[in-house]
């Protein structure tokens, strides 16, 4: 759709594909819908770990669930307390929804290239995810609620130690790849045929960026600040009605955002079986068809990578009890914290080196047809 | 704010003056973590409790005077109500209490009915020890735990529902025995449930033994120390997790325990925290699977019902009981008529609220849920009315209702309908 000639040459076409892309696909339109089918594979995988059925009723095996209960929230009476920040409280809301849904942007979903990309772009998306965060932290603190403080300073402790990790991952990806261009680290992985997962300090790097994904998300368990049990529901416990929904709906965006990064940096983006066979990402431009082909191929190939990361995430949410919020920071700054910094170092000398031994032979398997 | 209201709440309010840089954090009556109303006031400095106050009464609901006006087969029914878990205890205390009463004219009760009962009473013990380890999981936020528990507890249920017809309250009792009998086919059935019952919570034992986040949550938090423990009269599995060596079923047996006090344990343990209260729990629940299975293949050949004489002798008795939440008291206080006179009900969760207040201090925020469920309450059970007359604390004053002052305020309730006016 929006391919890198085209942005050169701006006309009245480009901007109404731009408009309805923005708009429809792989926009809002599409961004939201998906996010609100990951909820629910989400909730159906969660409940068969847990020997449940999960949601049944409402459409195919209760797939327009996740619908159902934002429509729901949506109707439902909008109470503000008298003592909260009653604009802070509606901004904030609209902030959360609206911050994911420019992040989604960025991520690559129908192309090798996002809708919106330029150098650099990593840096702005390292800086939308802590404004999500900071929203989160207001939203607790306009509400003035007694059992909203605890699960606003919660936030906020655990914010530092997660975005951390994350911010580590991001740019320890962009050094292995040398770029800090979202449609570049997509570009290297398929000149040098291999997601960046397949190399040894990078796979520690997943699993870091997964656990403080999890602990960004506020899911199970690291779901400290809005701890149902323990302060009723933390710095949400004031929001009901629309703004609850905008804030459940910024939820599921923040989690396809989530997994559509990871597939970004780790796994390959969108792209599929022309990693290994180069050929095909020629046969698959030269196709009859306007751009239809491998717009679907990328996508579906984008959903297949997502849903994974989602199911590891679901997983991970079964298997553990929520932990203490002191133990969550000494975890991540006796652990996280140290181990990717230790693995930065390593990423910088010791990988170019194993490049050379190894994967050079590797690359050489796949003869480029240019 | 509704700060005001909250001081009233409070008996020690004198307490947070001399506290500096403390927040009151009010846990319930309304709390998802409770099942049931009941407050604490919880005083924090950041996220460590430095003091909590116990306030009940919210769900107080007249059972003992409602039961003088019934005859002792109607009692059975209503004191099943008193609690939703442990419901089948009460009535066997009451029936304990009255058959008691009835022996000094020579009354005796089958022997069949007495293990039937036990056998229920175990049951009974089971199904709430893994409905307790399902709310543990859920307050630590582990929900698979939860429910893969519960779905497990439904086979105890199932047996519950086919010998007694009923999944809640029972009414198998009966003052003189039982309402009914044990077939083979219910026997076997009942052994083979159990023996996946055991298999099923020999695998929780393990997850609950080697799960770090679980023992993260759980470890060294909610202490009560053996001192504190005796000090604060606590009762069943909270004493002894402290290491509290009490047991009715061993110390004071009834029912069939009697014949059961060879292959009895009194399981304790020694870390005096959550950990150790569940560690306890689970470790019972296999226990009381083993004493199922044994009474079962003991099961005495006999009638299972004696009819009972319609009036109960003059007497005080004390009965006392052990449901799976601590040491249960039914006072019984008979006047040679078909109705009690007095009967007087105290509930474990009861005695060990003050055991509660205990193990949340020191606690941080994170942990009161966890350490509050620690102990199984029950509140709706041992709720009693209370009358504050100064909010002063420091300076109590008791006040007494003379009888006309309670027979006017009860005429005056009749007459609005329990409405005030």
């Amino acid at each position: 759709m929006v391919c890198k000639q085209r942005v050169e040459k701006v006309s009245a076409v480009w901007w109404i594909l731009t408009i309805l892309g923005i708009l429809f696909f792989p926009g809002i339109g599409f961004c939201i819908t998906f996010a609100l089918i990951d909820e629910w594979i989400d909730r159906k995988f969660y409940a068969a770990l847990q020997d449940r059925i999960g949601p049944l009723h409402t459409g195919f095996k209760g797939i327009l669930q996740p619908l159902a209960d934002f429509l729901k929230l949506l109707s439902n009476e909008d109470i503000e307390p008298e003592a909260a920040d009653k604009w802070g409280m509606r901004i904030t809301a609209i902030v959360a929804l609206v911050i994911p849904l420019v992040a989604l942007l960025f991520i690559p979903i129908i192309d090798t290239t996002g809708m919106i990309s330029f150098e650099g772009d990593i840096l702005l998306l390292a800086f939308l995810t802590t404004v999500i965060a900071i929203a989160i932290y207001l939203a607790g603190w306009f509400s003035a609620n007694r059992l909203a403080m605890p699960g606003t300073m919660r936030a906020a402790s655990q914010l530092l130690s997660y975005e951390i990790p994350i911010l580590l991952t991001m740019f320890v990806v962009a050094l292995r790849t040398q770029s800090l261009n979202l449609a570049d680290i997509v570009g290297w992985q398929i000149d040098h045929n291999r997601p960046t997962l397949f190399s040894l300090p990078m796979v520690i790097f997943f699993g870091i960026f997964l656990l403080s994904t999890q602990a960004e998300l506020e899911r199970s368990p690291f779901d400290i600040p809005t701890a149902e049990t323990e302060i009723v529901g933390g710095w949400e416990v004031e929001y009901s009605g629309k703004k609850l929904g905008f804030f459940r709906l910024s939820a599921d965006l923040q989690l396809l955002y989530a997994a559509g990064m990871a597939t970004t940096l780790f796994l390959g983006g969108p792209t599929g079986i022309e990693l290994w066979i180069p050929s095909f990402a020629e046969t698959l431009a030269n196709t009859p068809g306007y751009h239809v082909w491998p717009i679907l191929y990328y996508t579906t190939f984008f959903l297949i990578k997502s849903t994974l990361i989602i199911v590891i995430l679901a997983t991970m949410r079964a298997l553990m009890a929520r932990i203490r919020i002191e133990q969550f920071l000494e975890f991540s700054w006796k652990w996280l914290i140290p181990i990717s910094l230790g693995l930065v170092i390593v990423t910088i000398f010791w990988v170019p080196w194993t490049d050379q031994v190894i994967w050079s032979h590797w690359e050489g398997l796949f003869p480029n047809p240019t | 704010m509704s700060k005001k209201k909250i001081k009233v709440a409070s008996p020690q309010t004198g307490c947070s003056a001399c506290m500096p840089n403390t927040m009151q954090i009010p846990l319930g009556p309304q709390h998802p973590a409770l099942k049931e109303p009941t407050h604490f006031l919880l005083e924090v400095q950041g996220e460590v409790v430095v003091n909590a106050t116990p306030r009940i009464g919210y769900v107080h609901r007249g059972i003992e005077k409602l039961a003088e006006t019934k005859t002792y087969s109607q009692n059975l029914t209503l004191v099943e109500r008193v609690c939703g878990i442990c419901s089948h205890v009460h009535s066997v205390s009451l029936a304990n209490a009255v058959e008691t009463a009835l022996g000094i004219e020579g009354f005796e009760v089958p022997k069949r009915a007495q293990y039937i009962r036990t056998i229920v009473l175990e049951l009974e013990r089971v199904h709430s020890h893994i409905l307790w380890l399902g709310i543990a999981a859920h307050e630590i936020g582990f929900d698979t735990l939860f429910m893969l528990s519960w779905r497990d507890r439904e086979l105890t249920m199932d047996i519950l529902e086919e010998i007694s017809g009923n999944r809640v309250n029972y009414a198998i009792n009966e003052i003189g025995g039982t309402r009914r009998d044990l077939s083979q086919t219910q026997i076997d059935r009942m052994l083979k449930y159990m023996d996946i019952t055991e298999e099923r919570i020999n695998r929780y034992k393990d997850i609950c033994l080697k799960e770090d986040t679980i023992r993260m949550r759980t470890q060294g938090i909610g202490i009560l120390l053996p001192s504190k423990a005796r000090e604060l009269c606590a009762v069943g599995p909270t004493a002894r997790a402290s290491n509290v060596k009490v047991d009715v079923r061993y110390d004071d047996p009834y029912s069939a325990y009697d014949d059961l006090r060879d292959i009895f344990t009194v399981v304790t343990y020694d870390t005096n925290d959550v950990f150790s209260r569940v560690v306890v729990r689970i470790i019972e629940t296999i226990e009381a699977v083993k004493y199922i299975k044994w009474l079962l293949k003991n099961l005495p050949e006999g009638p299972v019902f004696a009819k009972p004489p319609r009036k109960v002798p003059e007497a005080h008795v004390l009965s006392r009981t052990e449901p799976p939440r601590g040491e249960l008291i039914h006072y019984l206080w008979s006047n040679n008529t078909d109705k009690p006179y007095r009967l007087k009900i105290t509930t474990p969760t009861l005695a060990n609220i003050f055991s509660v207040a205990e193990m949340l201090r020191g606690d941080y925020i994170a942990d009161t849920t966890i350490s509050l469920a620690s102990i199984d309450p029950c509140f709706s059970c041992e709720d009693r009315m209370i009358t504050i007359v100064n909010n002063d604390r420091r300076k109590p004053k008791i006040e007494t209702w003379s009888e006309s002052q309670l027979r006017r305020y009860s005429k005056e309730w009749y007459a609005n309908k329990g409405w005030k006016k």
